[in-house]
């Protein structure tokens, strides 16, 4: 599945680079729906609706040495506000994916993830092209990943959630070929202060602020407080994350709205004291509606 | 100018099509020597109870991996494997160690090499009949009746079953105003965790600790949490009258654990044998072909901090007489006890 994924990207990448080359030939024909398209977009706020596939690549080993993996559904909410200079995202993604592993047949997980992201962007062409849009910023992420094993009874969860400060980059094109109206785009984040959770050790998966308090509660009430404190501040000593997104547009002519084919791709790497580390791929197919 | 794009694509086509082979720490090998090795290490670094075993019986684990490392080899098979890792772990001699795989899951019984010290047939048809007609109810896991004596007489044969019924006996046993209550855990190999408190909450008045935990918390073996106190508080109707608490070999787990609360209020006795232990909370984790196993991975001491792995004993120590079909001599005594 991990090269059909691939080779789908390939063919995505393929495009998006022949689209390109196109789209350098007709830079004559471009520059009035350029013009066109950024006056439209000045002060817009777009809704864009997305649902697709999603390969999932889980490693834990608080859990287990082996790494899960498999096909799932994730979809993604964003709100765009495009302003003249800047551009604001509030971005939801939503995925779910059985796993196994490749080595034995009984041993599979379910996992969950979600993720909120405020992405704030500033134009900044800090790269001399002159059809692109550079732009820098910072991003808020929300994040939560779970995971349960079935058949590991007595520790069968796995979990990191995040909440983390950090850098974002994005960078955008319009062009026109074949008298459509396209649009490619990219952002990437990355977060540089973090507070993270993740069970205290393996393999009984207590938070480590259940282990603090001085109190063992055999019918595990209070994990929930006890979850939420037991955090711990960083930086890209425990928790590295990438999140990469890379979309191509097509706009409608007759409307605002458009559909788009988003791939999307994250990895993260929790080093706790057994860590942890998930890479996932999506392909989207999304509606974005100007509100 | 054109590089500069052309570099700046190749930028996002790395960031977008990294791969997680790249990315992700490959899996071990999945021969049995790295499944050994792995099952061996593992356990070394997070087993709770080595002290008490090398205190017990001599268990010295360096000596094992010596002694089963050399059985593995690369020709191994996958019931060859299995059998050793399995015999590996029941040195141990912890009920809570169990290896599985899709074709056998191995465990140890620390109760077979003990007397029975309880046969449920024998007290039914001998303590819990009248003529032909049973006097004994039963609801969930409890069987209870009162005996000739005046003596409330409850067997509760698993945690795994709900706890909350006891009021609907102990509402029985007080309209009827019995001397006392036997409970008898014989047998009651145990269940969930959070069982023993909610039973035991029947017999107190006020929260009450019962002992404390330690977790590891590391692969080091000083890597232990703080000392985690566990509370019981009251539940339920109380019955606070005397209790004889029968127990053998069979207790095993939260049953362990419960004993171990319990043998310590003003108000019970325990009678039989020693409980069978299980004092940690199992663990699971996966071997690289896949196989999962499960440790000790907590360690639960009572309140005076008598650690219950290797079972707790009884106040009055009583064997059942296996030849005498038709007399428990724990019951006896019981009933001996509340008179």
């Amino acid at each position: 599945m991990c090269n059909k994924i691939k080779r789908v990207f390939i063919v995505l990448s393929l495009c998006c680079i022949y689209i390109n080359a196109q789209a350098q030939e007709q830079e004559k024909i471009d520059e009035e729906d350029v013009v066109a398209l950024d006056v439209l977009k000045k002060n817009q706020l777009d809704l864009e609706l997305g649902f697709g596939m999603t390969l999932f690549n889980s490693k834990d080993n608080a859990i287990s040495p082996n790494l899960y993996h498999g096909l799932g559904l994730g979809s993604q909410f964003k709100f765009i506000w495009l302003r003249p200079n800047s551009k604001n995202y509030f971005r939801g993604r939503f995925q779910y994916a059985n796993l196994k592993i490749d080595q034995y047949f009984l041993a599979s997980a379910t996992a969950y993830k979600g993720d909120f992201d405020v992405i704030h962007l500033r134009k900044f062409n800090f790269i001399p092209l002159d059809k692109w849009r550079f732009y820098l910023g910072v991003n808020l992420n929300f994040s939560g990943h779970y995971r349960s094993y079935p058949h590991l009874r007595n520790n069968s969860d796995g979990y990191e959630i995040s909440s983390s400060l950090g850098l974002a980059i994005a960078f955008d094109r319009t062009f026109t070929l074949w008298k459509r109206k396209f649009g490619i785009s990219y952002i990437g984040t990355s977060p540089l202060v973090n507070y993270a959770i993740r069970p205290a050790y393996t393999p009984l998966g207590y938070p480590a602020g259940f282990l603090e308090d001085g109190v063992f509660n055999e019918r595990d009430e209070g994990l929930a407080e006890a979850l939420l404190k037991s955090g711990e501040f960083g930086s890209l000593n425990n928790l590295i994350r990438l999140d990469s997104e890379l979309a191509l547009t097509f706009h409608f002519n007759k409307n605002k709205n458009s559909i788009r084919l988003i791939y999307a791709w994250e990895y993260y790497n929790y080093k706790s004291i057994k860590e942890s580390s998930l890479v996932n791929k999506s392909i989207l197919f999304a509606l974005v509606t100007a509100l | 100018m054109k590089y500069i794009k052309w570099f700046f694509l190749c930028v996002v086509c790395f960031l977008t099509a990294a791969c997680e082979k790249v990315l992700i720490e490959d899996d071990l090998e999945t021969d049995p020597m790295t499944v050994f090795e792995t099952l061996w290490n593992f356990t070394n670094e997070h087993y709770t109870f080595f002290d008490i075993k090398k205190e017990a019986f001599g268990l010295d684990w360096d000596e094992v991996y010596t002694r089963y490392r050399s059985r593995v080899n690369s020709a191994s098979n996958q019931l060859q494997l299995f059998d050793i890792l399995a015999e590996m772990l029941n040195e141990l001699k912890d009920g809570h160690s169990n290896l599985f795989a899709d074709f056998k899951t191995s465990f140890y019984n620390i109760e077979l090499k003990y007397p029975t010290n309880f046969d449920f047939d024998l007290v039914r048809r001998n303590y819990l009949v009248d003529g032909d007609v049973p006097t004994y109810n039963t609801i969930g896991g409890y069987s209870w009746a009162i005996l000739e004596e005046d003596i409330g007489y409850v067997r509760f044969s698993s945690f795994g079953q709900s706890t909350y019924q006891i009021d609907y006996i102990i509402s029985e046993f007080l309209a009827k105003e019995v001397k006392g209550m036997i409970l008898d855990v014989r047998g009651n190999g145990g269940g969930f965790s959070s069982g023993p408190a909610y039973l035991m909450g029947r017999f107190i008045k006020e929260k009450t600790a019962v002992g404390y935990t330690l977790v590891k918390t590391g692969s080091g073996p000083d890597d232990w949490s703080e000392p985690l106190n566990t509370f019981v508080e009251p539940l339920g109707l109380n019955f606070d009258k005397p209790v004889m608490l029968l127990t053998n070999r069979g207790c095993y787990s939260a049953t362990s654990h419960f004993v171990e609360y319990m043998r310590h209020l003003p108000n019970v006795t325990t009678i039989g044998d020693w409980t069978g232990g299980g004092g940690g909370t199992p663990g699971n984790w996966e071997l690289p072909n896949g196989w999962s196993f499960r440790i000790s991975a907590d360690a639960f001491h009572g309140i005076t901090g008598w650690n219950i792995e290797e079972g707790s004993p009884p106040d009055i120590e009583v064997a059942d007489d296996e030849t005498t079909q038709d007399i428990d001599e724990i019951i006896e005594r019981a009933i001996l006890e509340l008179q």
